[in-house]
């Protein structure tokens, strides 16, 4: 019997800070010991794996690469607790674990033809990424693709200079925008709600992916709403505290649904039905 | 053949012809009747009435290491401990034995959990049917009854001088097989104070709950204000759910340090306020009222959902032992009555 | 103290514009079982009970998550909570006020002088697997047990709580109302501590461990006890961790003498960590020996006087400095 609970020993590559302050994000760019389990991990965009340090603890954490990005897994991760702090202190050629991928995925296949709308906030943009790479890397199967991503301040934009590098090129609209207004930013300044209907996205044939604060994700689900987006065309990722990954502890539950295995992605049609459940 | 009677002094002889590497049979702790392994089956303590914590444990332990770790250089070695040895359980009883047959749909499924599954694979349950059911006791109220026999592999029933065994599973049979020359044939009269004594003891159970449309009810009045003074004496401890049969919620945490530990699982409770805690701080249960509602429908309206089976086997530990009286019964007796 | 009294006092003080609840003791769902209540309206007050089964010290609801019905705008005005005390339970109160871990003017205080209560473990022992929901009241110097009708007495103190046995303040030390006549108290000299202190060292170790060896890490202790109430608990943090996860002998014993010593000089013998222990460990044995420990030390005794500095928060010049290297 597979033991589920045994992880993988990877090995960091890379590292690219992303914001700075108390709580800095990190992308860490993670290659298996084991080329043979990179070969079968077969991770699907949305999905996530724990990402662990032995005698520390696990974290889910989402992956931030699509599977067209091959031979690596990323992950953007924010020093918050034990284990996230632990692995911020690693440097590249340090080991980590890896048990996954778990959890349901985007379902980019079925949105072949549609035009991609993804709307983020701060770290939400993470688990955003790799559908847009997905979409980058397979663009004619989708019509378009439009990137709305705020954060506080500009230096707390994840990816901020492969956004750039995109806005640059002709493959993606990418509007981004900052609460407050600071020197040197010509972007749009406010909420990202606020911004989303500033744009006005057209519902047409659409699919709207969005994360990030749970208060924000509110705000714009219902601003996508009013501008005529129906719920079958919205998406988003719960988070929950998880502890097995693999819908046995307890702890992820939202009603039915464990959030590690029924979830993280959840369309809004199903959203709905959940009870409030989640604060 | 399907059923056998065994003499009662020749228990201890029939408890020896199954030559288990592990016997766990309830034995007196300090007062209380606890399941624990003994190396001699003559230590069974038989008296029942008392005992409180459930044998969930021989499958699914308090405090479990998952795997051990040691880092040499670049040399790592992970040493999983999901081995389990051959075990027999017996006087085990029936709520508790169904409260296996529920669990074990949890562990398996898409992933499939070794450590309980294992030791689920290697373990043999021997009930003994129950002849005075307490003031706590309400399992036909949830499908159950002093006599069950789901999850069981054997079962004993105490019909005077003798035990009438039922054979329930070819595992069961197997291990009978063994002790062949300690038993006879039931006969007819013994097959009928078997039916007597099932009847008897069903007769005992005082108290019932009904369930009632119970299904329906719950996700529809998920935000009645009845959950905060349902749980308004609750104190947040983790005593219904350690002591539940069918509660199987756990933690998982690393312990020593990064060159050599062991990672392992131990129960936790989702009573307690720090479980779903998220690391920033924000917590989607941070009262005691969402905490018992999540409680109660879990039990009763997500795991059947998902997996088939009511949570909740009727044994009555939870309610006999909350030190405030929160009452399942009462709960449920409250949540039929409330208008949506 | 008469029944009717008690609700009298408990519908004047609901029908207060500036209370939010009264928590009281009502009839237990099934047998010899008493449950705590949270009260709203002067109507719900028929249901208030006081018996020798009333064990639970109320006093712990006050540093709860928000007990009872939410404030729901900033001009309503109902921010008291009142609640039903005996002689032990109000001390918690007292040494919450000491310890400003509550405002005198934010509870309500009803006071119950109490002859004593019931050690419900004996008393179940007496009257097994009862489901008829019974009573039991004090009549002269027995308990009377009346359960489907049918009354039995039993004399007093085979069945009377042990801290009763040792009862200082049976009248509750600090009150709003009181209601019920006052009553005289007992002695307490340390018996039960001298008796374990007689122990030797290892003996004691032994001991202590076979008690700890069946600790489940339920927390109830710790959620009963009245001062036990930091909502960060040093005990359940991982950083630091103090205390393993993992649940064996030694992680239990580290966790009940930390324990003990964090509620050292605050602790007010109300004993309900022992008596909701669903393992029957006599911690109240730690406990008292630590206050023992204190009175001797420092002349000290938790829960008399809210306005009586805690010991361990204060210093003055006369205090020995032996323990300073």
């Amino acid at each position: 019997m597979n033991n589920p609970y045994i992880p993988h020993r990877a090995v960091i590559k890379e590292i690219r800070p992303e914001t700075a302050g108390e709580r800095p994000i990190n992308t860490y760019t993670i290659v298996f010991k084991d080329e043979k389990t990179g070969e079968v991990f077969n991770n699907r965009p949305g999905q996530c794996a724990m990402v662990g340090v032995l005698g520390v603890g696990e974290s889910m954490i989402s992956i931030c690469s699509s599977p067209t990005q091959k031979g690596y897994l990323q992950f953007s991760i924010m020093k918050m607790g034990k284990v996230t702090s632990a692995i911020h202190e690693l440097e590249a050629g340090d080991e980590v674990t890896i048990r996954g991928p778990y959890g349901n995925s985007f379902p980019v296949d079925e949105w072949r033809g549609k035009k991609i709308l993804t709307i983020g906030g701060g770290i939400g943009q993470a688990p955003l990424r790799p559908i847009i790479n997905f979409v980058r890397d397979n663009r004619k199967d989708y019509q378009s693709l439009q990137l709305i991503y705020g954060a506080r301040t500009s230096g707390d934009l994840v990816f901020l200079q492969e956004l750039r590098d995109m806005q640059s090129g002709n493959g993606a609209k990418v509007n981004l925008s900052i609460d407050r207004a600071e020197d040197g930013w010509d972007g749009f300044v406010g909420f990202v709600p606020a911004y989303l209907m500033e744009l006005k996205p057209s519902p047409e044939n659409t699919v709207a992916i969005t994360c990030g604060p749970p208060i924000m994700i509110r705000f714009v689900i219902e601003n996508l709403l009013t501008l005529g987006f129906k719920e079958e065309q919205i998406y988003t990722t719960l988070e929950n505290r998880m502890k097995c990954g693999i819908g046995k502890c307890g702890k992820c539950n939202v009603g039915n649904l464990y959030v590690c295995k029924d979830g993280p992605v959840f369309c809004y049609s199903v959203l709905k039905t959940l009870p409030p459940d989640m604060e | 053949m399907d059923t056998a009677i065994l003499k009662k002094e020749k228990l201890i002889a029939f408890l020896k012809s199954l030559n288990a590497a592990r016997l766990i049979a309830p034995v007196a702790k300090k007062g209380k009747t606890s399941f624990e392994v003994i190396a001699d089956p003559g230590a069974v303590t038989l008296d029942l009435n008392d005992y409180s914590a459930s044998p969930k444990k021989v499958v699914f332990p308090q405090t479990e290491t998952l795997f051990a770790f040691k880092r040499q250089k670049d040399n790592l070695t992970v040493a999983p401990a999901d081995q389990a040895d051959a075990t027999v359980v017996f006087g085990i009883r029936p709520c508790d034995a169904r409260s296996f047959a529920i669990l074990d749909r949890l562990f398996d499924g898409d992933f499939k959990d070794p450590y309980y599954l294992n030791k689920r694979e290697q373990t043999l349950l021997i009930g003994l049917a129950c002849t005075e059911p307490t003031n706590r006791c309400f399992c036909p109220s949830l499908g159950g009854s002093p006599a069950s026999e789901e999850g069981l592999d054997m079962l004993f029933t105490d019909i005077g001088d003798e035990y009438y065994i039922s054979l329930l599973t070819e595992r069961g049979k197997k291990a009978h097989a063994q002790a062949a020359a300690l038993v006879t044939e039931p006969t007819t009269e013994q097959r009928a104070k078997k039916d007597q004594a099932d009847k008897k003891s069903l007769a005992k159970i005082r108290r019932q709950v009904s369930l009632d449309g119970i299904h329906e009810k719950l996700p529809r009045i998920f935000e009645s204000d009845a959950w905060m003074e349902l749980a308004n004496k609750c104190l947040g401890c983790g005593i219904c759910t350690y002591y539940c049969p069918t509660c199987h919620c756990f933690d998982i945490q690393d312990e020593g340090d990064v060159t050599e530990g062991r990672r392992i699982r131990v129960w936790d409770s989702c009573m307690f306020e720090e479980f779903t805690r998220h690391t920033s701080g924000a917590n989607p249960r941070h009262t005691r009222a969402e905490r018992l509602r999540n409680r109660v429908l879990h039990k009763f309206s997500y795991y059947p959902n998902n997996l088939g089976y009511i949570a909740c086997v009727g044994c009555g530990r939870c309610i006999e032992q909350c030190p405030v009286n929160v009452d399942i019964i009462e709960i449920l007796d409250r949540v039929r009555e409330l208008n949506e | 103290m008469a029944a009717e009294r008690l609700k009298d006092i408990a519908r004047k003080v609901l029908s207060r514009d500036d209370v939010k609840c009264l928590i009281g003791y009502r009839r237990g769902s099934y047998g010899l079982r008493v449950s705590p209540c949270v009260l709203t309206s002067p109507d719900d007050a028929e249901q208030l009970e006081f018996s020798p089964l009333c064990l639970h010290n109320l006093a712990s609801y006050l540093t709860q998550e928000n007990i009872g019905p939410l404030v729901k705008t900033t001009e309503d005005k109902r921010t008291k909570i009142a609640l039903m005390v005996k002689g032990c339970d109000s001390k918690a109160i007292n040494h919450l006020i000491a310890e400003r871990g509550i405002e005198r003017d934010s509870v309500i205080i009803i006071g119950i002088p109490c002859p004593g209560v019931v050690n419900i473990k004996k008393l179940e022992e007496r009257f097994p697997n009862v489901v008829e929901k019974g009573t039991v009241a004090i009549n002269g110097n027995a308990f009377a047990i009346t359960v489907a009708g049918n009354t039995v007495e039993v004399p007093l103190d085979e069945l009377l709580a042990e801290k009763c046995k040792r009862c200082k303040h049976p009248t509750p030390l600090v009150y709003d109302e009181l209601a019920g006549d006052p009553l005289a108290g007992r002695e307490d000299t340390f018996d039960d501590v001298k008796e374990a202190e007689a122990l030797g060292l290892e003996e004691r170790f032994q001991k202590w461990q076979e008690h700890f060896e069946r600790c489940i890490r339920c927390y109830a202790c710790k959620n009963t006890c009245p001062l036990c109430y930091c909502s960060d608990c040093a005990l359940d943090r991982l950083r630091p961790q103090l205390i393993r996860r993992s649940v064996t002998t030694r992680e239990n014993l580290l966790f009940h003498v930390i324990r003990a010593f964090h509620l050292a000089g605050r602790c007010i013998d109300c004993g309900e960590c022992e008596r909701v222990c669903p393992q029957g460990i006599p911690l109240m044995e730690l406990n008292r020996k630590l206050a023992k420990e204190v009175k001797e030390l420092f002349g000290y005794e938790p829960g008399l006087d809210p306005e009586a500095k805690p010991v361990l928060a204060v210093f003055t010049p006369e205090d020995s400095n032996e323990e300073i290297l």
